[in-house]
């Protein structure tokens, strides 16, 4: 097994609330609160949640948009939680790169495509003339399948697909290993969506790129994804490979998504779980409820899931569930439940 | 694929006016600007009696009502009105211009800063900004003039140091919402420096509203200016000036009639212009100023 | 018919020129008829509910074709009769509940303010209150008491919506319009939106027009389906029937695209681009893209019957007998 590309361990990000004249902190979101897991190179990580899971909030604290509360991620040899480490090595920030969901607002309307395109070649020294950022922007836009006259385009003259691609090209400028894809295709329409994907798949072959994938839509992460994340509430509910998280899905929460899935055919009917109607929504992620945060809503709650809340254990293999319905996940009660997780 | 424009810019342009001519007032609001600025940058060369703009008298020809050579008629000391209304414009937008100038920038940059920056920073600039806010801008332009000498000086003074924070309260609102825009994060995570972002991303999409707003704000200037003048706090005579002129007139009032009315519409006339010219530049821009 | 929309042709004069969008679209509900219309985004299907709620303005907006409603056409009718029925006979359901919402009053006053406005006189306060919880409750809303005195602000985005499905619902329309229900939301709030409004339209015989671009959400929801596309509908069917056997190209590669959760990979989606509406393609708007594309494609496309209730636009299905459509 090749060395973790990417590690996270014990990942926290908390934000503070604060209000009044003076703005004093009253009280805290537990955006993230916990995460661990290790991507391998050149596979597709695929991370899903529902709104207030803290999913968007991990992948901006892995870009270091944001600097975690506590926790280490760790990236060729770097804890790039760490902002000065960050700061210090450069390479980091070229080689960690990140595509946008809304196409919309992901580049900015009052400059063209070539301007956009150029930020990130000035910014890490990749050119140093116009003629060089000329070739390089033709370069990027040539690998995204866009002609080379559309650098001079503003983002309103595009179409929804092409200005994903432009997001995509921006993201290739400083030739990353790690890319980052914050709802990539959700903003865009089904027909256009497969061809974004595609061109994905087929950058991530060419140029060795490992992806972390980021969406709501279960269907299309049971294509695209080699193992799949479920997040809830700024925690890891289960980590599977993708055939056996959806084929065998084992937390109550996971199965809760599946089984809301809109299919299209009689034959994905069968192979998702019976619906199960979920009570009550997500909570806010400022008060999160004690215990196992899911239990409010979770069908097959029993008696230790308000008072403790599980650890991560492996039930089969690479499967890893957080549940107190599963071997290991349940801590000795009045001790310290240490993260059984690396 | 579709087609791309060759000249974008030039595209946008074109289309910018097409949506704008769509409103006829704002046009005619662009037409009246226009119009007052070039007569105005080209007084003594357009006016019949550019002499009557200094110190002058001749009383052969005082208080006669408008009509032949003097279109607007005369003042009590024999001065052509017409003439004296174009160079009062010179003022009135001298006035604009300069509070403009001095108001914007330093209310801009405040109003990145603070938007962008949080903490502390954002804090004390806006505390500060709303303290301004809180204050009539007229009262306080008179309260800052009755400890100056009243000229045209120190009213330019003090209309700017009273405007500056309209333009923080807006900016401040408009860069809280757009850091959280796409393009923002993604530059700041490619590394742009704080520089870049705020001058090259976020300030090119808050124009519009700027521009919007400066073009209103000029109406609400003149006023402001001829209001100080007609309480004797501005231009100070022989300068001709909109609201002194008025404020000169008002007591011949009804007999001689054209002395303060034609200074009064010139100024009802220029303040409509740039309302309509704003309230256009709104409607295109989409923006809520 | 409760909705039967004729030969809509609708289009603009914009800064390029004349956009012809809406090219002859022909779309009918019935009572106690839950229809889906989907398509993709520029396909022209909020234009059509626009024209249905009479929201375009002449002149920019060019106008043809009949909308009959409850034996009046929407489209002859004076703006004043058109919003008594607009609102008390058509409902609408908005896609962004926080847009729609009104932020400065409460859920309570927003629907009561509903309420007042029923056909046949408003109701005493307590007997409107009243009214009020009940329709709540039937959303499926927990403590109705308490949601009425709430601001939307307070409240989650599946409340809200809920809250504008109560609105739309309360004073029993006979058609309700919903653009997108739920996609702002997450898939399991969705979920639980779409079988409230299901449970609460099918217990009122109230019709229902389901605009999305998801298929999967029509599947679930929709006796029968309009797919549209560039401004016309391409086909038509009872839902099971679309989805077990669709017969226009373009149906046939929408749902080749949505990736499926028997994990095949991810589908190719469909080469090519909407057309100009400046400039659309003669005949069959769908042809540049089309794999069986003809020089018969050049017409307009005959409008086909290929089983019950089942009408496909296209030449393919043309040795069928023909169905001539009004």
């Amino acid at each position: 097994m090749s060395e973790p590309l990417l590690r996270l361990v014990d990942v926290v990000k908390h934000f503070p609330i604060r209000t009044g004249f003076l703005m004093r902190q009253v009280g805290v979101i537990k955006a993230v609160d916990g995460v661990s897991f290790a991507l391998h190179p050149g596979e597709t990580f695929g991370l899903v949640g529902e709104s207030g899971s803290g999913k968007t909030t991990l992948a901006m604290t892995l870009l270091g948009a944001y600097r975690p509360t506590a926790g280490s991620m760790w990236f060729r040899g770097y804890d790039i939680a760490d902002p000065a480490v960050r700061r210090g090595v450069p390479a980091i920030k070229k080689a960690i790169q990140v595509v946008f969901q809304d196409p919309g607002s992901s580049l900015n309307p009052r400059r063209t495509v070539r301007q956009t395109l150029e930020v990130p070649l000035r910014v890490h020294g990749l050119v140093h003339t116009s003629a060089e950022a000329q070739r390089r922007i033709t370069e990027l836009l040539e690998m995204v399948e866009l002609p080379p006259e559309f650098m001079y385009a503003f983002p309103h003259a595009l179409s929804g697909g092409q200005k994903q691609r432009v997001a995509i090209a921006r993201a290739l400028a400083t030739e990353p290993s790690f890319v980052v894809l914050d709802e990539p295709t959700s903003a865009l329409d089904v027909s256009v969506q497969g061809k974004i994907i595609a061109l994905l798949v087929d950058l991530q072959r060419r140029l060795n790129l490992t992806y972390l994938f980021i969406t709501h839509d279960l269907s299309l992460m049971r294509n695209v994804a080699t193992r799949v994340a479920v997040m809830y509430l700024g925690k890891l509910a289960e980590l599977a490979a993708t055939p056996a998280l959806f084929s065998a899905p084992r937390h109550p929460y996971t199965r809760m998504l599946l089984s809301a899935i809109p299919v299209v055919s009689e034959e994905e009917e069968r192979l998702k779980p019976r619906w199960i109607v979920p009570r009550g929504e997500t909570p806010s992620p400022a008060r999160v409820p004690p215990g196992c945060s899911f239990h409010p809503r979770c069908p097959d709650a029993f008696d230790v899931c308000p008072r403790l809340d599980p650890v991560t254990a492996a039930v089969d293999g690479d499967h890893r569930v957080r549940c107190h319905l599963y071997p290991g996940c349940t801590p000795a009660e009045g001790t310290d439940a240490a993260p059984a997780w690396r | 694929m579709s087609v791309v424009a060759a000249a974008p810019a030039r595209e946008n342009l074109r289309r910018t006016w097409y949506a704008f001519s769509r409103n006829g007032g704002s046009v005619f609001g662009l037409g009246v600007v226009v119009v007052v600025v070039l007569l105005t940058a080209l007084a003594p060369w357009v006016t019949p009696f550019p002499q009557h703009a200094r110190a002058f008298t001749d009383f052969e020809h005082a208080s006669l009502p408008p009509g032949g050579p003097h279109l607007f008629g005369t003042d009590t000391i024999g001065r052509d009105i017409l003439t004296r209304v174009v160079f009062g414009y010179r003022f009135s937008l001298l006035l604009g211009l300069v509070v403009l100038s001095a108001a914007v920038p330093t209310g801009v940059v405040l109003g990145l800063l603070a938007g962008y920056y949080r903490g502390w920073p954002e804090t004390v600039i806006m505390r500060v900004t709303d303290v301004f806010l809180s204050i009539p801008p007229l009262a306080l332009a008179l309260a800052i003039m009755a400890v100056l000498e009243p000229n045209l000086q120190n009213a330019m003074l003090a209309v700017s140091v009273m405007w500056w924070p309209w333009y923080t309260r807006l900016v401040y609102g408009l860069v809280s919402s757009l850091r959280n825009e796409g393009y923002v994060q993604a530059a700041q995570i490619v590394g742009a420096s704080p520089a870049h972002i705020l001058l090259r991303e976020i300030l090119p999409n808050c124009l519009p509203a700027i521009l919007t707003k400066m073009t209103l704000d000029m109406a609400f200037v003149i006023l402001i200016g001829s209001s100080l003048s007609f309480l004797g706090l501005g231009v100070q005579p022989p300068d001709p000036d909109l609201g002194t002129m008025v404020a000169d007139g008002a007591k011949y009032m009804p007999d001689l009639w054209w002395v303060p009315v034609f200074p009064g519409l010139a100024i009802l006339v220029i303040v409509l212009g740039f309302n309509l010219l704003g309230d256009g530049l709104r409607d295109i821009f989409g923006v809520e100023v | 018919m409760l909705l039967d929309i004729r030969d809509l042709h609708v289009s603009f004069t914009g800064y390029r020129g004349h956009s012809r969008v809406l090219n002859g679209v022909n779309l009918t509900v019935g009572r106690g008829e839950k229809v889906g219309l989907v398509g993709e985004t520029g396909c022209g299907k909020s234009l059509t509910v626009r024209a249905v709620l009479g929201l375009l303005q002449p002149p920019r907006a060019r106008i043809r074709g009949e909308i009959w409603f409850a034996g009046r056409n929407l489209l002859a009718l004076p703006p004043g009769e058109l919003q008594q029925i607009r609102g008390r006979e058509i409902a609408m359901i908005f896609q962004d509940p926080m847009a729609a919402l009104n932020p400065v009053f409460t859920v309570g006053d927003q629907l009561l303010d509903i309420i007042a406005r029923r056909p046949g006189g408003r109701p005493s306060g307590r007997a409107a209150w009243a009214r009020a919880v009940d329709i709540l409750k039937e959303v499926a809303l927990p403590d109705p008491d308490r949601i009425m005195r709430a601001y939307p602000v307070q409240l989650s985005g599946g409340m809200r919506q809920r809250v504008l499905i109560a609105m739309a619902l309360v004073n029993e329309p006979a058609l309700v319009i919903a653009d997108e229900p739920g996609t702002a939301l997450d898939v399991t709030i969705q979920e639980q939106i779409l079988q409230v409004m299901r449970a609460l339209v099918d217990a009122k015989r109230t019709s229902v027009l389901l605009i999305t671009h998801n298929l999967g959400v029509v599947r679930q929801t929709t006796d029968r389906v309009y797919v549209m596309y560039a401004g016309s509908i391409a086909e038509t069917a009872p839902t099971a029937d679309l989805f077990s056997a669709p017969k226009h190209p373009y149906t046939q590669g929408l749902l080749a695209s949505v990736p499926k959760l028997t994990g095949e990979g991810v589908p190719r989606g469909i080469d090519g681009m909407i057309p100009d509406y400046l400039n659309p393609p003669p005949g069959c708007r769908f042809a540049p893209r089309c794999q069986f594309a003809q020089p018969r494609c050049q017409q307009p496309p005959p409008w086909v019957r290929v089983g019950a209730d089942h009408d496909v636009a296209c030449v393919l299905y043309d040795t069928a007998p023909a169905v001539t459509r009004p």
